[in-house]
């Protein structure tokens, strides 16, 4: 019998960079994460979202490829799904309406995401 | 002469003269008083002429000549004042009549060089009209009786209006952008608040009337008080929306910056973590990673070009080998195919990746063998209209040297078959044979 407390935390993680990715992958997996992705578009984000029954947290940079990724937040926040953002510019180029989220500024441990995440 | 004796240039020229021909007869019947006067005016310390008789004949000193017009010295001296009039113009000049000896006769008249013109035309009306216009400032004035605004032309044109349109405090506000007319009006209540300065300046936007545009402006206006009462106010609107647009970039491109830096900071630490984890020791560490430093610091500087330049593939595979010493020589080391300019968010995956397969190249592989070949072409096709390049790497005549097959691609494995296809959607190949390495690269290029 496993609880939700006894299951691995199941992170997405939404990162265009794959160097950057990788070395967030495994930070987050040293944290005890279970990694879903990561996810390079906003399509693709979208699509695990979709496929994922359960996603206990997500970690998302908020510019893919040049693209704002602002559609995954939204549909990660329909979810209920606990989201923080990561961004090379300054925190406040976060709209408004995003300001309850955790914005951690690369680089960045992936110790403070999963505490951000409050899966530590 | 001797009163013409060491009189310059010009005495010499007044003594061999033929006077007599003139109304001021030979030059031993001129009077004292002219001859004084002469004398004054060659040996004058500054610029000085002489209108002499009814003619007003010219006679000047060594230092008028500058003033005379161009290339009529000598010809000048004793002509009618009248034909060299212009001269004046260059110079101020202080003149005194000389009177004969009788106290009454006037002989002539003697100007002396006083400083440069005056300068009288700067506050023309008309030159500060072109000022205003050049500059393209907006005027506006209360009428001092009616207290009714007026603005000028420039203006109403600044706010989409025909020059004969009326204007009041309204029309004014309606042709502020919405966010800054709270702003707007609270600078000018300030301004005509008689416990103020009655100084108005303020950067806003305006959309006209009509919407549909918008462009920055900076007022400068003064109110005048008189026993705390406004009497008047005044004052200029200047476009500075050029200034306001170079600002604007000025703060994008250092968000940009910015943004760039972490990224490559983040990219830097996972490069490390990734070199450290194929690395034994920490001394095996130092040297690929400062090599990867290295690329990276070579891209940006490609990079830095902006979009204008792109990079073309040929300067980065160049790049690449030449950082580690091989030059294209057309046998050893081949290098070639069609111009492609690269999509500038693939330049720093691809130099990382391009920088792994030549070190392993220098280390195990072509150009680590005597007869190796190292070839690197690539072609462009259309692919259905999604125009891609397609790069190949190949290394052949290779020495084996018993390293394995781990050790020789290292993370070059890494970077070709994961990063490319995860960050730039590439189809990627790395096949490693006995004496061969072939890599190929499929790469959209929209």
């Amino acid at each position: 019998m496993t609880t939700p407390e006894q299951r691995t935390p199941r992170v997405l993680l939404v990162e265009d960079e794959h160097i950057v990715a990788s070395a967030l992958s495994r930070g987050l997996r040293v944290c005890g994460a279970e990694v879903i992705g990561p996810a390079a578009t906003v399509e693709k984000a979208l699509a695990l979202i979709e496929s994922t029954p359960t996603i206990d947290g997500a970690l998302v940079d908020i510019n893919l490829r040049g693209i704002q990724a602002y559609a995954v937040v939204d549909s990660l926040i329909a979810k209920q799904v606990p989201t923080v953002l990561a961004t090379g510019y300054e925190t406040s180029v976060v709209p408004n309406r995003y300001r309850s989220l955790v914005v951690l500024q690369k680089p960045f441990d992936p110790a403070d995401a999963m505490t951000a995440l409050g899966l530590s | 002469m001797n009163w013409l004796a060491d009189a310059g240039e010009l005495g010499r020229m007044i003594r061999d003269a033929d006077w007599s021909t003139t109304e001021l007869g030979a030059m031993d019947t001129w009077s004292p008083s002219c001859q004084t006067a002469i004398g004054i005016c060659l040996r004058s310390p500054v610029p000085a002429v002489l209108f002499l008789g009814r003619a007003e004949r010219l006679i000047y000193n060594d230092r008028f000549i500058p003033f005379l017009p161009a290339g009529s010295h000598p010809a000048a001296l004793g002509q009618p004042g009248a034909s060299v009039s212009q001269m004046v113009a260059r110079g101020t000049f202080a003149t005194s009549p000389i009177v004969g000896v009788d106290g009454v006769a006037v002989e002539g008249k003697l100007c002396m060089y006083a400083g440069p013109p005056r300068a009288s035309t700067m506050d023309d009306v008309h030159e500060l009209r072109a000022a205003v216009d050049l500059v393209g400032l907006g005027r506006y004035r209360s009428d001092p009786l009616t207290q009714a605004i007026e603005w000028d032309a420039h203006l109403k044109a600044m706010w989409d209006l025909t020059p004969d349109s009326p204007v009041d405090l309204a029309v004014f506000l309606r042709g502020i952008h919405p966010d800054d007319r709270d702003r707007v009006a609270a600078a000018l209540g300030q301004s005509v608040d008689p416990a103020g300065d009655g100084v108005c300046d303020i950067e806003y936007r305006v959309v006209g009337v009509n919407g549909g545009f918008e462009r920055w402006v900076a007022t400068r206006g003064k109110t005048v008080f008189e026993q705390d009462r406004v009497v008047s106010f005044h004052g200029v609107v200047l476009d500075i929306s050029g200034r306001k647009r170079a600002e604007q970039t000025n703060v994008m491109l250092i968000a940009e910056l910015q943004h760039r830096t972490r990224n490559l900071l983040a990219v830097v630490d996972g490069l490390a973590q990734q070199t450290l984890a194929s690395c034994k020791t920490l001394t095996d560490f130092a040297v690929p990673f400062r090599q990867q430093l290295a690329t990276l610091s070579r891209v940006q500087g490609l990079l830095s070009r902006g979009e204008a330049s792109p990079v073309m593939i040929s300067e980065l595979v160049e790049l690449e080998l030449s950082a580690l010493g091989a030059k294209p020589d057309g046998v050893r080391v081949i290098i070639g195919g069609p111009d492609v300019a690269l999509p500038s968010r693939s330049v720093q995956i691809l130099a990382l990746g391009l920088h792994e397969l030549a070190t392993n190249a220098r280390k195990h592989g072509a150009l680590a063998s005597r007869d190796g070949q190292l070839s690197v072409t690539w072609t462009v096709d259309d692919n259905g209209g999604a125009r891609r390049v397609l790069l190949k790497w190949e290394e052949t005549g290779i020495v084996a040297r018993g390293a394995s097959d781990a050790e020789r691609v290292g993370l070059g494995r890494t970077l070709i078959e994961e990063s490319l296809p995860f960050q730039l959607d590439a189809e990627t190949r790395l096949v490693i044979g006995s004496d061969t390495v072939r890599c190929s690269v499929a790469l959209a290029l929209e």
